[in-house]
Parts: C-alpha cells; sequence; structure tokens
C-alpha cells in the first residue's frame, strides 16, 4: 500500500499545532476573509504564518481555504490576500472558483491550488475539464461511493481527496440556499444555519402524515469511516480529510490520533482487531454524534439520518488540558467535573495512554478539594506519570 | 429579452406560441426536476412537437453526472445531436467535455443553480460557455450589475418556485421507512414541508436520484421586467412546476406580455384576482449575515 496524507482542520493556531502533533500530514484552515468557516477562524496572517512554519518545521504542509462563493463585495483585497499567503509560503489554497483558481495562477503563485467539494465534482470528464485549467487536486464529492472513487482516482487525471469524517451535508455542497431562504444566512458565505436538521411537519395533499413524537428532518448522520481506509488507500486517492475546522482541540487530537495510528497499522500490516475495537471507540466517544459511513457502501437510507432530536448519553471523559509541569504536580485548565478517586488516564501525540488514580486534586490556590465542577478552572493534580504540556486529561471511562 | 420555458408537456407548447419563447426540455436520464417527463418516448415526442413549432428549443441537463453515466450520457448526447437542438443547459461541466469531444458547434449555456455570484466568476466561466444563469440567491441590484458587464450573456430564473435545495439521498422515503408508512413517492408532486416554527409549505420532490427543496412562494418578476430588460440580460426562465396549469399559464401570458410592453394596469388587474404566493425571492433581501451577526 502506498503513503497517503491524513488531512485535519484546525479552526486557530493552537488546533492546528495539536492536529500536527497528533498525526496530520497537512492541516487545512481558514483566514478571516475569503473562507467558509470565517466565523470559525481566529487567523489573522500573523497566525497563518506561524502555522505554515510550524507545519514545515515537521516536514508538514498546511492548506489555506480559499472557498467563500463569493459576491461582489466580498472581492475587495482578494489579490493581495493571495499575494500574502504566498508571501508566508502555504503549500496550497483550497477554492471553490475558478475565477480565484485563475487568478492564482496567473500571479504566478507557488502553492498549489485545490478545489473545493463545493463544486460536487462527481467524475472523470469534470476533472479532465478542471485539469484543462491547471488545478492541481479535487476534492470530491462526498456521495461518491466506493468503487467511483477508485475508479476516478484510478484514472490519475488529478490527485483526488475524499472526506474521511465529520459532519455531512446531506445536499449536494455548495447547492443549498436553504440557509439563506429561511434565515437570510448565506450557506455560501459561511453563515449556514443547519436547516437541514431543524424538524418539519410533512404533509401529502395536504393532510399530516409526519409523526409528532418523530418528525421529518434532512439532517444527517457524521460520518465515519475506519473500516474503509484500507479501501481508499487502495483506490489511489492521495489525502484523507476530516471535517471540523469548528471542533475542539480535544476533538481533534482523538480523531486525528485514531486514523493516524490505524493508517499507519495498514501500512506497517500491524492492523488487527483489537487495535480497531480501540480506535473506533475512541471515534464515537469524541463527540456525541451518531455515525454511518456515508456513500461509500451504499446510497445512505433511514440509517444515515437523525431522525429524532435524540437526547445522547453525554459523555463527557474529557477532564482537561495540561499547562504547566513541574515534577509531578501538574497544571490542568479543567473542561469537565473531576473527582478524587476516579480513574483518568493522559492522552498525548506520541505515546500510548497512561492510566492513574486521581490521588490529590487542589485549586489553583492550592486548597484540597475531592471535586471541580468549575469549566476553565484551573486544577492541580499530581499526575504518576510522564506529562506534556499540552496533553488532554481525560477520564478513563469505557475507553 | 427572451422567455425560456421549461416545457413539462405538449399543452404548454400549444399555449405558448409567442415567438419571444423558447423551449428547455430536462432530459429524462440525467436530469431532475421532470416529473412529468420520465420516459425516453415522451420526451422526444415533445421535443419534436417543439421542433416543429419552430421555436428555438434547447436541451438541460441538470444532474450531476456519475462516473458510470458517462458512457451512457455520451451516447445520449449524440442521439440528440441528430436533431436541430438549439443548444445545452447542464450543471456538470462533463457535458461540456463531451459536447466538445463530439465536435459540438452549437450553444453551450452552464447553469449551476448557485455558485455563480460575482463578475470575475462570470468573466472566468463565460471564455468557456455562451451564457450562464446566474445564482438565484443575487439581489436585483447584482442582477442588473453583472448583466450589464455582460450583455445578452446572462440569463436567470425569473418565475416560478425556487429550488433551495438538492440532495442525492431519497429522503422523503427513508422518512416514510423510518415512520413505517409505505408510499409511492417517486415523481409526486404532493408532498410539502412545513418547519414547525413557521408557516411556509414548501413543496418537496423525491425522483430517482434526488431529492429537492422548493420555496413556497413563487418567485414574481413582474415588477422588475423593465429593470431587467434594460439590462440586456438575455433572457429568464420559467417553470410551472407545482404550479396550477391554468394559474401558470395565465401568469406567465402577463410576464411575456409585460416584457414586450410594460402596462402596469394590466399588472395591477392581475393582482386582484391573484391566489398565486407570489415574492420577490431574492430580488431585495441579501442573504449575507453570517452566523456571527445574528
Amino acid at each position: 500500500m502506498s503513503q497517503i496524507e491524513l488531512l485535519a482542520p484546525a479552526g486557530d493556531l493552537q488546533r492546528a499545532k495539536v492536529a500536527f502533533l497528533y498525526g496530520a500530514d497537512a492541516v487545512y484552515v481558514g483566514g478571516k476573509r475569503f473562507s467558509l468557516r470565517a466565523r470559525a477562524s481566529n487567523f489573522e496572517i500573523g497566525d497563518l504564518k506561524e502555522a505554515a512554519d510550524f507545519a514545515h518545521s515537521m516536514g508538514k504542509k498546511l492548506f489555506v481555504t480559499v472557498n467563500m462563493i463569493a459576491h461582489e463585495e466580498d472581492l475587495d483585497g482578494l489579490e493581495s490576500y493571495l499575494k500574502e499567503l504566498n508571501e508566508i509560503h502555504v503549500d496550497a489554497i483550497i477554492v471553490a472558483s475558478l475565477a480565484i483558481a485563475q487568478l492564482a495562477q496567473q500571479m504566478n503563485l507557488s502553492y498549489e491550488v485545490h478545489l473545493s467539494t463545493q463544486l460536487s465534482i462527481t467524475n472523470s470528464k469534470a476533472m479532465e475539464f478542471y485539469k484543462s485549467l491547471g488545478i492541481d487536486r479535487v476534492v470530491l464529492a462526498r456521495e461518491l461511493d466506493l468503487q467511483t472513487i477508485t475508479d476516478i482516482s484510478s484514472n490519475t487525471i488529478l490527485p483526488t481527496e475524499v472526506f474521511i469524517h465529520g459532519g455531512m451535508c446531506v445536499n449536494y455542497s455548495g447547492r443549498c440556499t436553504l440557509s439563506n431562504d429561511m434565515t437570510l444566512r448565506d450557506a455560501n458565505r459561511g453563515g449556514c444555519a443547519q436547516s437541514c436538521r431543524w424538524a418539519y411537519e410533512l404533509t401529502e395533499n395536504d393532510q399530516v402524515i409526519s409523526k409528532q413524537e418523530d418528525p421529518f428532518t434532512m439532517g444527517s448522520k457524521d460520518l465515519q469511516t475506519l473500516d474503509l481506509i484500507e479501501n481508499l488507500i487502495q483506490s489511489k486517492v492521495v489525502s484523507l480529510k476530516i471535517e471540523g475546522r469548528m471542533k475542539s482541540a480535544y476533538y481533534i487530537a482523538v480523531i486525528v490520533k485514531a486514523y493516524r495510528l490505524w493508517i499507519d497499522a495498514l501500512l506497517n500490516k500491524t492492523a488487527d482487531q483489537s487495535l480497531r475495537d480501540q480506535l473506533i471507540k475512541e471515534l464515537n466517544q469524541a463527540e456525541n454524534r451518531s455515525t454511518f459511513d456515508g456513500f461509500l457502501n451504499a446510497l445512505p437510507n433511514r440509517n444515515g439520518q437523525v431522525y429524532v432530536n435524540q437526547e445522547e448519553a453525554v459523555v463527557q471523559n474529557f477532564i482537561g488540558t495540561v499547562l504547566k509541569v513541574k515534577d509531578d504536580e501538574v497544571l490542568v485548565e479543567m473542561r469537565n467535573n473531576v473527582k478524587l478517586g476516579e480513574l483518568c488516564e493522559v492522552f498525548g501525540p506520541s505515546k500510548l495512554n497512561e492510566s492513574f488514580i486521581l490521588t490529590s486534586l487542589y485549586d489553583e490556590k492550592g486548597n484540597l478539594i475531592q471535586t471541580a465542577n468549575k469549566p476553565m478552572a484551573k486544577l492541580i493534580m499530581k499526575i504518576p506519570c510522564v506529562v506534556h504540556v499540552g496533553d488532554f486529561i481525560r477520564r478513563k471511562g469505557n475507553l | 429579452m427572451r422567455i425560456l420555458l421549461q416545457v413539462h408537456s405538449l399543452d404548454q407548447i400549444k399555449t405558448f406560441q409567442d415567438p419571444l419563447v423558447d423551449y428547455v426540455l430536462r432530459d429524462p436520464f440525467f436530469s431532475y426536476k421532470h416529473p412529468s417527463l420520465q420516459t425516453k418516448e415522451d420526451f422526444l415526442e415533445i421535443l419534436k412537437d417543439t421542433l416543429l413549432s419552430h421555436h428555438k428549443t434547447y436541451i438541460e441537463i441538470n444532474g450531476f453526472i456519475e462516473e458510470s453515466d458517462l458512457i451512457g450520457l455520451e451516447s445520449w448526447l449524440k442521439e440528440l445531436l441528430t436533431y436541430p437542438i438549439q443548444g445545452f443547459y447542464f450543471a456538470d461541466l462533463a457535458v461540456l467535455m463531451i459536447l466538445k469531444s463530439l465536435n459540438y458547434q452549437g450553444e453551450t449555456i452552464y447553469s449551476p443553480e448557485t455558485i455563480l455570484t460575482n463578475t470575475l466568476e462570470i468573466k472566468t466561466l463565460l471564455a468557456l460557455v455562451d451564457r450562464l444563469v446566474i445564482s438565484k440567491e443575487l439581489t436585483l441590484e447584482e442582477i442588473v450589475k453583472i448583466s450589464k458587464t455582460f450583455p445578452q450573456r446572462i440569463e436567470m430564473f425569473g418565475a416560478g418556485h425556487l429550488q433551495m435545495s438538492v440532495s442525492r439521498r431519497p429522503l422523503l422515503s427513508s422518512y416514510l421507512q423510518e415512520i413505517g408508512l409505505s408510499k409511492e413517492v417517486i415523481n409526486k408532486t404532493d408532498y410539502r414541508i412545513r418547519e414547525l416554527k413557521r408557516k411556509e409549505m414548501m413543496p418537496i420532490l423525491e425522483e430517482s436520484k434526488t431529492f429537492c427543496v422548493f420555496t413556497q412562494d413563487i418567485l414574481n418578476p413582474l415588477e422588475e421586467l423593465p429593470v431587467l430588460n434594460q439590462s440586456e440580460i438575455y433572457g429568464i426562465q420559467l417553470d410551472d412546476l407545482f404550479i396550477d396549469k391554468k394559474d401558470a399559464q395565465n401568469f406567465f401570458q402577463l410576464i411575456i406580455d409585460q416584457v414586450k410592453e410594460t402596462d402596469l394596469h394590466q399588472i395591477k388587474s392581475f393582482y386582484k384576482i391573484n391566489k398565486l404566493p407570489l415574492f420577490k425571492g431574492y430580488f431585495e433581501r441579501k442573504t449575507n449575515l453570517r452566523q456571527e451577526a445574528i
């Protein structure tokens, strides 16, 4: 099997570093302008430069999304922005606009131009068209099955990238204006209100046929494809992409590490059922959302939809992030409750997770406490194993 | 300004004989939004009639082409090219690539429903095709600016229920399965959805490969026609999908009349008797509010 890129999202510099440290080969981020997730972005040009430098110091890559479907009023400053991205040496931009792609080429910029999934590319003929325009890579539509991905990618017209994990638009990307119409928020300019996930009444000839307790909705389950990664590697796809520029650092760490471990195990021929089961647990507990394998195996049916506003059992394994380490004393910024006596573990990028029982817990002033329950509070824990700044402390729970 | 009429039935050809009107037929194999044109025989029958009428006839192929359909598409395009078709609308650039490979010399019109929203994008694409159908979510001001910049090369959706979304998933069938109802839903135009906190009853349509949601209200360009005419827009598309045929006939005929000569009195008279839920679409609604602004 050939090497393959693991591409992760990040909404800010800290999350970009987390993604790289936990095993992403490349990270995609959006700046504060011209990006669909401008809302999720904390990337000023200086942050983008730091992220690019960080990536390159590890032999990795930084991609920047310039994927807004711009209206006339949005275009001011585009050229200088593209130039700035070149000056800070980003490795690629991801665009949904052929005009922006051509502009980047005319400006003779050194980064690659990748076409976003917003263009819903579903066949090799369309790829030939985009190749003729000098595009370097395409992100395929999420609506493709494994065989089609293999057929298209094997043609090697252009390198292909596919989504392997995270939220899914239920509609063809870029072709939905539900949010525009229902909330005046332009989905193609980063304002999607996710109206597809709302509850609706369904009528047939003016008679209500939907169930009050289980209303009609178009919300999709999230994508999760661990069991199909081997097939995707064999399909000649060059990049496996995780969705979620608005997700937390912990989420990114868990998801990236799980896919990193699995890809490496497959490539090294050490993948086994035990590792697979452990990673599936990790993926399922990273966030409380139902998942499925998208279009890869079959056209989604009711099993791909989220029909009832299910109150999923909230999993709060994540306790906090390590801010400082001095001997065995660790300063942690808390996210979820923790109490003395709980079985916890250190979750870091490069090692097996080490477990410990929490036997000492202090508030920031050094007062011994039994329970901590104020999110964002600073806690001091004594942890009897190797811990690094940036590691995550979590409850062992069901993991 | 041309009137580009989506033809769903033979009746429409008989009704709309005005020389201002060109006909557009959605193909039955690689398109959606054609619930009444399902078989090749039906399609070819109407195609032959439109050609006999001596109106310009266009074919629209608006679906996303799947890899496994490329060979079938090429063979279908070859067959279509044996007819004197004026041009092709398409949403997938694979159609353009195949037409080029077949040495097709007629008109090409790129119509991706959304994503054509600024002059930079449009200039780039007009280097590759003859005309473009611009996005629906544009204000009148934006439409006029684009149209004036590229005279006679821009089209827009002009009247009918606005399509809001298109999914590859069979969302209606899946839901009915979820609640244990068994119904034939494909190509049926009887279904509506209403968001629980809103009043609007939005038409939905499930076809063999798509599921679409449309606006409850019908885009009405009557008062904007003089401005659009002056902007040198090439044409506006009219689609009577989900509209009562008689009501659509009256409404569309009025639009055709108004394109030829503005008569505000006629419009006012129409409004007095009209029962269609008309609205102005995005003509005066800017949809640039982002989530953080709410």
